[in-house]
């Protein structure tokens, strides 16, 4: 991957991250409109008992004028990042600031969710100035990506045993749909619900699905062929569960672009030049076109 | 030997040991304590669980789920893209009702003191800081309120949490057993 295609990258994961927090601003879930809650949870989690015993809640959640600032911070940061994605600065900031923010949010949620897991690793790779390094550690990446859906797949075949339980699927989507089912019954989505109910070897079989595709994702540790595959599982993954187990795992596709190829990305920006060509003028910063040696302006 | 020599330095660690060993040594250790923190099954951010629907579900026909009613309003959580707001809105008031209402001890608070605590004295005077203590349990329904009320955008002046019991009726159709109302504020 050369360092034009490392920008590009950079705006993709950036992008994505904004877009999810933008939506999270909006619900009421970053910390200035946490409103300071009152009840947390650290559980044995080391990461959250330093972020409890450092004051880092009551700086930078309690404190209305701490979280007003925090937030102006990461979205700040991120944006900035976006705009000058060489920036060492901007992409440690915004490393260190999304790391916090997603501690803050399962810290006060009393969840310890994993969705935002993607973005508190994804960036680090970018901390690297070389190159060569770079790459390597976005290579990693990949192979984090392959490991989280492969653990996955491991949790449910070896360690614990839901992979043999026939019954699974149907017993999570009845679980997990009941309050939409009570509070929705007039809706086409309610209806077709219910059809899945009356056909329940079909989300039995979906679940068992699932589980497969996650341990395809292994093969990704041996060969690089199928990554234009594996690159649509996870999407697979996580829109089947968003639908059949009210599960919102979206967030954790920022992990997938680590199975663009250096190919993709030429396309994507060969699609993009044409896409600002068609606009008044195409926006690099001085250092990109250095790099670039770009003289469009 | 050589041939396992051979393929070990042809994998992703091989090549990365021999190009730069700072970056081999960060990310050979967070692999190692990715799947160390899975074997032992201890989370510590970020070397995460990957554990969700790893234990048995079984269909039932009878479920519980708690609804919000706010103002003669109720609280409906139609879109699963609006799950961050549902845990803030969820989780916080689930352990407020099982501590307040039901006299449940806090699970954490329990396992710290309980377990923790005496296999590691040391760290004993931690405990009040790591777990909620009363103060933040009288606290939590003026927060609940202000935070209900920034997200509805209206004034509320009458809250109240129904736990209720569901069945599945055949046709999947479902239907309301009982219901037990806990108020927060009137």
């Amino acid at each position: 991957m050369n360092i034009t295609q490392r920008i590009l990258l950079t705006r993709i994961v950036t992008g994505f991250i904004l877009f999810f927090l933008i939506l999270r601003f909006f619900e009421h879930a970053t910390p200035s409109r946490f409103l300071a809650p009152p009840l947390f949870l650290v559980q044995l989690d080391i990461a959250y008992w330093l972020y409890k015993l450092a004051d880092l809640p009551g700086l930078i959640v309690v404190n209305k004028t701490g979280a007003v600032f925090f937030d102006i911070c990461l979205f700040l940061s991120g944006i900035l990042l976006f705009f000058f994605p060489l920036r060492k600065i901007w992409i440690l900031s915004f490393t260190i600031l999304l790391f916090i923010y997603a501690i803050s949010f399962n810290y006060f949620g009393m969840h310890h969710t994993h969705p935002l897991a993607g973005f508190m690793l994804i960036l680090f790779p970018f901390w690297a100035a070389d190159n060569v390094r770079f790459n390597m550690l976005w290579e990693g990446m990949r192979y984090y990506t392959c490991y989280l859906y492969g653990m996955s797949f491991i949790w449910k075949t070896c360690i614990g045993d839901s992979f043999f339980n026939w019954k699974q699927g149907i017993g999570s989507f009845k679980l997990n749909l009941v309050n939409y089912l009570y509070q929705n019954p007039d809706t086409l989505l309610s209806g077709f619900y219910r059809w899945c109910l009356q056909e329940s070897w079909l989300i039995n079989s979906g679940w068992i699905l699932v589980i497969l595709l996650e341990g395809f994702m292994l093969v990704g540790f041996f060969t690089k062929k199928f990554d234009a595959l594996l690159f649509w599982i996870p999407v697979i993954i996580h829109f089947s569960t968003y639908l059949f187990a009210n599960a919102f795992f979206i967030e954790l596709l920022v992990l997938d672009f680590t199975f663009l190829t250096g190919r993709q990305l030429k396309k994507i920006d060969g699609f993009l030049v044409v896409l600002q060509s068609k606009l008044p003028g195409r926006y690099r910063t001085r250092q990109e076109k250095e790099i670039t040696g770009d003289s469009i302006s | 030997m050589k041939a396992v020599r051979s393929i070990l330095m042809n994998t992703y660690f091989g090549k990365l040991f021999r190009k730069d060993k700072f970056v081999f040594c960060i990310v050979f250790l967070f692999f190692l304590f990715s799947v160390v923190a899975n074997a032992i099954r201890l989370e510590t951010t970020p070397f995460f669980l990957w554990n969700l629907y790893a234990e048995r579900y079984y269909p039932a026909d009878d479920y519980s789920m708690y609804e919000i009613r706010y103002n003669n309003k109720i609280l409906n959580f139609k879109h699963s893209w609006k799950q961050p707001q549902q845990i803030l809105l969820m989780d916080p008031l689930l352990n407020y009702i099982s501590v307040r209402h039901d006299h449940q001890p806090d699970y954490w608070h329990r396992y710290l003191e309980d377990h923790w605590a005496p296999m590691h004295p040391g760290f004993k005077s931690w405990i009040p800081n790591l777990s909620n203590q009363q103060a933040q349990y009288d606290a939590f329904p003026a927060w609940y309120v202000n935070y209900l009320s920034s997200i509805v955008n209206e004034p509320i002046t009458d809250l109240a949490v129904l736990k209720k019991k569901l069945h599945y009726e055949k046709d999947g159709r479902i239907i309301e057993i009982a219901s037990d109302t806990i108020r927060l504020i009137r």
